[in-house]
């Protein structure tokens, strides 16, 4: 028992470790600000942050609906936005195209009618990274909302205020903890995405290249120092997101 | 000026099938007591406009506020009715002042008259001095004065109060209770406090509903619920003992045993004896009492200087003796005991 729980701690650190011992530590000022990398690092920041923004405009009224409405389908609603936590990045990416590449059924007439293109552009990434970034913005922000204590939000009623005003003054304060939560979990998933983004908006340097895919370029093309210390930025951010997410995460679920 | 409330709740809720018809006065405090999953709960969620009636009607005074099935329904925010909660419900990511303030708010009042307003009734529950304070800081019975402060601040044209005491400890209920009757007595609008407590009910309430099952099972006056209690539970929470029986004459048969009555009597009756009519006895009390019989003391409770002993028999039992009378008799549970009712002291009346 022990054993075993000892060798999954150290299958999980020692990963890790030997990332954090590989980084060229002399050359890390160097390899980050080459232009390539600091192209992917500000590609990476805009395209994630652009895609929680989304996530958090679209998520925010799935959720509320999710947690607080009574609809036929409402459980079979709440499994299809959590479908993409478990499909394969590449299988989301490749229905990404059928959905909106430009022979898709939405892609098409977009194109067509609004001059609008999504695959292989940075717009065509922010998409992919919301896509899989999505269930866990809903899937925090539902959870706050079915469970946080309805009786403030009651008595806001019954002193005047309309649903409005006891979302903004009592609602939302209450759920605001578990909704920063779910933004970043939804955040540091968009700025590590890659299977998604690779597949449905190609990698094209200064558009669609983020860090993941940057690392995965640098890779193949043999430069194993480079891609090493473009891991460690995205190891630290991870690293940053559980620090940040300490209490929700180190407590008991 | 305030209205009365006059209101016809039907609803189903689950397994409670709540129909009751009420008013309350201006200027009047009426308790509606009953046992757990009664439905007082929800009649006052449904006066407040929280929960949907399925029939019937809300109005203070001429203002209609819902007719249902297919009458106006007001909004709960636009029925300026204000509620108590039995947990308080305070915002908890606000002062104590912004609580009491939130109600001037929502009615577009000013934030610097509106946080005076506030201030001025921390004042007068008392609490001027935590007004800067989160909620979670604050004791129950403080919580539960900021929860009156912010009800009233509203100046509501109907007061509804869950349970209001309830989550008090024994220490600070009584002085709450005081405090309590205080400001409802100085309101002109119609109050109406949900409670089991039957110390709160007399102590807040001029009349009190009994609703079980979700129905009115009677009305009255604390004295009127006292003389001719109509169920078990009412006999219960005014504290007298109920029995339902047959008259024949002077005697009305209780399940099989015989309780001689001062006056006759005929049909379905009720018979009250007051607990501290009941005298207990070591052995068969002399002077052949009519009623008398053995039985088996179930509990003993302390009570200040009385005690409230409940005797198990062939008719079940609850007497009030003095202490010292209940060392006398050294009374513990499971000892055998003789119990004597004067005919005098029972009251009958048709059921």
């Amino acid at each position: 028992m022990t054993v075993l729980a000892a060798l999954a701690a150290l299958f999980l650190v020692v990963p890790l470790l030997a990332l954090a011992w590989r980084v060229p530590w002399s050359e890390v000022g160097g390899i980050l600000g080459d232009p390539a990398a600091r192209t992917a690092l500000r590609l990476s920041l805009v395209c994630s942050l652009g895609a929680t923004a989304v996530v958090v405009v679209l998520g925010g009224p799935l959720a509320w609906v999710l947690a607080r409405t009574e609809f036929p389908g409402r459980r079979l609603l709440r499994a299809v936005a959590l479908v993409p936590l478990v499909l394969p990045p590449v299988v989301g990416g490749v229905a990404l195209l059928l959905a909106f590449g430009r022979h898709g059924i939405l892609g098409g007439p977009l194109e067509r009618w609004l001059g609008v293109r999504l695959p292989f552009t940075t717009a065509g990434a922010v998409l992919a990274e919301t896509f899989v970034a999505l269930p866990f913005l809903v899937l925090t922000a539902e959870a706050a909302f079915r469970d946080v204590d309805r009786g403030p939000e009651d008595a806001a009623r019954t002193l005047g205020a309309g649903r409005l005003m006891v979302f903004r003054r009592v609602t939302l304060p209450a759920v605001a903890p578990a909704l920063v939560a779910g933004v970043v979990l939804a955040w540091a998933r968009a700025i590590g995405e890659f299977g998604a983004t690779v597949t449905f908006a190609g990698r094209s340097p200064g558009r669609t290249t983020t860090i993941p895919l940057e690392v995965y370029v640098l890779l193949e093309s043999g430069r194993l120092d480079a891609a090493v210390v473009l891991s460690l930025v995205l190891l630290v951010i991870s690293v940053a997101v559980l620090f940040v997410l300490r209490d929700r995460w180190t407590r008991a679920w | 000026m305030s209205g009365a409330l006059s209101a016809e709740v039907a609803l189903r809720r689950g397994t409670l099938a709540l129909d009751v018809a009420l008013t309350v006065d201006a200027g009047e405090t009426v308790a509606v007591v009953g046992p757990n999953g009664a439905g007082k709960t929800t009649l006052l969620r449904a006066l407040a406009g929280l929960v949907p009636l399925d029939r019937g009607r809300v109005a203070i005074g001429d203002d209609v506020l819902e007719v249902a099935p297919d009458g106006p329904r007001v909004a709960p925010e636009h029925r300026n009715i204000s509620v108590v909660f039995q947990d308080y419900s305070l915002f908890p990511s606000m002062s104590v002042r912004d609580n009491v303030a939130f109600g001037l708010r929502a009615r577009r009042v000013g934030a610097t008259e509106a946080a005076a307003t506030a201030t001025a009734w921390l004042e007068r529950v008392g609490l001027a001095d935590v007004a800067d304070l989160r909620p979670g800081a604050l004791s129950g019975g403080q919580a539960q004065r900021v929860a009156l402060a912010r009800a009233l601040a509203v100046e509501p044209r109907l007061l509804l109060l869950d349970e209001p005491l309830a989550a008090l400890d024994a220490a600070t209920r009584g002085e709450t209770r005081r405090h309590l009757g205080r400001h409802l007595d100085g309101l002109d609008a119609p109050r109406l406090v949900v409670t089991h407590d039957p110390v709160d009910a007399f102590a807040l309430a001029s009349h009190i509903i009994v609703v079980e099952d979700g129905a009115v099972v009677q009305t009255g006056t604390s004295t009127e619920l006292a003389e001719r209690p109509r169920s078990g539970y009412v006999a219960a929470f005014v504290g007298v003992n109920l029995y339902r029986g047959r008259g024949d004459g002077g005697v009305v048969d209780v399940g099989g045993v015989a309780l001689h009555v001062p006056d006759a009597t005929s049909g379905d009756v009720f018979a009250v004896v007051h607990p501290h009519s009941v005298a207990l006895h070591r052995e068969v009390p002399g002077g052949s009492p009519r009623n008398a019989w053995s039985g088996t003391v179930d509990s003993v409770e302390h009570a200040g200087s009385r005690v409230r002993v409940r005797v198990s028999g062939d008719l079940p039992m609850v007497a009030e003796v003095t202490s010292g009378a209940a060392d006398e008799l050294r009374l513990a549970d499971g000892g055998r005991v003789w119990v004597s009712v004067k005919a005098t002291d029972i009251a009958v009346y048709p059921a």
